[in-house]
């Protein structure tokens, strides 16, 4: 898994390639650490996982609650989608 | 409708009278005409004799001077007396001039009135006719009596005519001519044929009639009897089967008797292929549930998939119910036990012994027997009751399949392949039948499967096959058949195409029957430590089975939650995970030798958005990615099963 993170003033892009999983998730919990507290909106850009398990789905979790709410997610695939739809909390996300 | 015996009879007869009658006519009508010319002859003869004698006598002067003199009247009555008593047509006088070249008659008398009346006004006294004068009249002018009659014909009709002269003083002075009647003289010979030949047709008639009334009474009556008896011989079967009341002492008594004996006989016949058709029925029926039993017990197809092995079977006895049989078990610890065996004979009798020895052999191997323990077992229980002498050879094999370990015993069977890289005919001790002796002493022998090999048991009857040319199918062929099969149907498939092209066309004697094994291995057993390092191993496990696409990443989704939980909280040291992948649906067991917890039962229910972060969701995923999931703690371990549906989504 790669992480391409984009930071621009107070909103923060992250682009993430390939797995997510219970091995990478915590690449992704320390790209999201790494962020400066300056950022206030995070976008994450999943046109290209291929994989999501309940280790990056916790992750998503915790950065809402990092942003106070302000995290969009952008590009899911059907199959991502789904995943979120079976964890139960598609609809408390900004999801585009 | 053919002609009945009696008009052909009544026309034969017929035609023989009417020919014998015309005949009869003809011999007949020609010897009475003989006779009656004779007759005529005389009679005319006679005539003209007694004419000549009288006038003779009489005084010839006076008598040629007037018609109407007494001389003459009396001579004339004199005449026409003889004429009438004699059935002459006429009687006459006459002179013949010296030139001999006419005549004069002097008087003419005839039988009958009205000619008489003629004959005396034309031909009276003095009547001159100018004629040749003939061959009898010449003969009669030299004094010479003619000696026979001559057949005139003239004006007066057909006639016999004799001649006679009339001699005075040694000269001839005159001729008398009778004439008899032609006709009178054909009536006759017409009279006296018929008084023969009537009463001759009657007596044959008679004699016919008497002929028919026998023949029918005698011949075609019995015949029509015994004519209806044949016809009705099916549809009137209580009539028919009466003995005939005909007995004439003839040919046709005779053969009344032979169809009475005929009835005898098919009446018997009749009740033994009505006896023997219901023995038939019945033995057909008790055949046909013993088949179904068979068929229950020893079905002639099996297939069995699961992760580390598949076996397939086909079984098609000879007759309809045979001496082979197999068994197959499947035990809760993994283990598979397969049975091929052939009992001697075959048949209702090699099927009962079959049926006891592969019982007693399921219940010894499912109690926990070795092959070997098993058969000696069996044969000890089978050698005690066994008045018949049967036996059964057999081969019996357990597979473990965790780790491809075969223990087998044989008990005189055929020796199975072994196919794949290394394919062999399996060396194994050829034990002796089960059934015979009490000693039986068979032993247990073990060999490592590798993955992908097979094990092919079979009966004889498979290498026993025969071709047209009577060769046999024989283990060669059956060998290089299966060494290269990669699955038990496939070998199955190529033994059976093998097999049976091999003997089309000709008739078998012995029951077909093939079990394979084939020992897929563990590739599908992982063992893993409970690290999150074990994911990639788990994740190229499950894509690999599962697919790498869409659905098998969902499914390894349902497995990594799985193992993520077991490696957090069990406290487990060992996981294993099997793989069986059975038709669309794949079934994954986990066990773990960890702390007890059954996540089925768990709580996943309504946790807050945001405590999510600290976990939860993992078990809400599993449950609805997998259609089925089971737990349950066996031997120390969870066990959690879960139940994938394969195909496109």
């Amino acid at each position: 898994m790669t992480i391409n993170t984009n930071v621009n003033d107070c909103a923060a892009v992250l682009e993430i390639d390939g797995w997510l999983d219970t091995q990478t998730s915590p690449e992704l919990g320390a790209a999201i650490e790494a962020l400066d507290a300056s950022v206030t909106e995070l976008t994450i850009d999943m046109s290209k996982l291929e994989y999501i398990s309940s280790a990056g789905l916790r992750l998503i979790v915790s950065a809402h609650k990092r942003m106070n709410g302000n995290l969009t997610l952008k590009n899911l695939s059907p199959e991502i989608l789904d995943v979120f739809n079976m964890a139960g909390f598609a609809k408390k996300l900004n999801i585009v | 409708m053919k002609s009945s015996i009696l008009k052909q009879t009544v026309i034969i007869f017929c035609l023989a009278v009417l020919i014998d009658s015309v005949a009869a006519v003809i011999f007949c009508f020609a010897y009475n005409n003989r006779l009656t010319g004779d007759i005529a002859g005389q009679l005319a003869r006679a005539g003209a004799a007694s004419a000549a004698h009288i006038v003779e006598n009489t005084d010839y002067g006076e008598l040629t001077q007037s018609e109407t003199s007494d001389v003459y009247l009396n001579t004339r009555d004199c005449l026409k007396e003889i004429c009438g008593e004699l059935g002459l047509k006429y009687l006459y006088v006459y002179e013949v001039s010296p030139g001999k070249d006419s005549i004069r008659y002097i008087i003419s008398v005839a039988s009958e009135e009205d000619s008489d009346k003629r004959v005396a006004e034309e031909r009276g006294l003095g009547a001159v006719v100018s004629r040749a004068l003939k061959e009898q009249e010449l003969y009669a002018l030299e004094g010479v009596e003619p000696e026979k009659a001559y057949v005139e014909k003239n004006e007066y009709g057909n006639v016999y005519t004799w001649t006679c002269p009339v001699i005075k003083d040694g000269a001839v002075i005159a001729l008398v001519g009778s004439d008899y009647s032609a006709r009178m003289m054909f009536l006759q010979e017409v009279h006296r044929t018929l008084a023969v030949i009537l009463p001759m047709i009657a007596v044959l008639i008679f004699a016919i009639f008497m002929a028919l009334v026998a023949i029918r009474k005698k011949i075609l009556f019995p015949i029509n009897v015994l004519s209806q008896r044949m016809n009705g011989f099916i549809t009137d079967e209580g009539v028919a089967l009466e003995p005939l009341d005909i007995h004439p002492d003839n040919e046709i008594g005779e053969m009344a008797d032979s169809f009475d004996k005929m009835c005898e006989d098919i009446k018997s016949y009749l009740e033994n292929i009505e006896n023997l058709t219901a023995e038939r029925a019945r033995a057909s029926a008790e055949l046909d549930v013993a088949r179904r039993i068979q068929n229950g017990i020893v079905p002639e197809k099996t297939e069995i998939s699961r992760g580390s092995y598949n076996v397939s079977v086909r079984a098609k006895a000879a007759r309809d119910v045979g001496g082979d049989f197999y068994d197959c078990l499947e035990f809760e610890d993994g283990r598979l036990c397969v049975v091929i065996g052939d009992v001697s004979g075959k048949g209702i009798a090699a099927a009962m012994f079959m049926v006891m020895t592969r019982t007693l052999l399921n219940d010894r191997l499912r109690g926990g027997y070795s092959p070997a323990a098993a058969l000696n077992s069996v044969n000890e229980v089978l050698c005690q009751s066994n008045p018949e002498g049967m036996f059964a050879t057999v081969f019996a094999a357990v597979l473990n399949s965790e780790n491809g370990e075969l223990c087998f015993a044989n008990a005189g069977h055929t020796k199975p392949v072994i196919t794949g890289g290394n394919a062999r005919f399996l060396e194994v001790d050829s034990g002796i039948s089960i059934g015979v002796f009490e000693n039986s002493d068979i032993k247990d022998e073990c060999i490592k499967l590798n993955k992908g090999e097979s094990i092919i048991l079979y009966s004889d009857g498979v290498t026993d096959m025969v071709n047209v040319d009577k060769e046999f199918f024989g283990a060669d062929r059956l060998f290089e058949s299966v060494r290269a099969a990669d699955s038990a149907r496939n070998a199955i498939k190529s033994l059976g195409k093998a097999a049976f092209e091999f003997a089309a066309g000709a008739e078998q004697f012995d029951d077909y029957t093939v079990l394979a094994l084939n020992y897929t291995g563990a590739e599908t057993m992982l063992r893993l430590s409970p690290t999150k390092d074990s994911l990639p191993e788990l994740r190229k496990s499950v894509l690999d089975i599962a697919g790498a696409n869409q659905r098998g990443r969902k499914i390894y989704l349902a497995c990594e939650e799985v193992f993520v939980n077991i490696a957090d909280y069990s406290e487990a040291s060992l996981v294993e995970i099997e793989f069986e992948k059975k038709n669309d649906t794949l079934k994954i067991t986990f066990s773990d030798n960890g702390v007890p917890f059954d996540p089925v039962s768990a709580d996943t229910g309504h946790k807050r958005f945001c405590e999510l972060d600290s976990g939860g969701m993992g078990l809400n995923i599993i449950k609805q990615i997998a259609e089925n999931i089971s737990y349950r703690r066996y031997g120390g371990k969870n066990i959690l099963t879960l139940v994938f549906v394969l195909g496109d989504e």
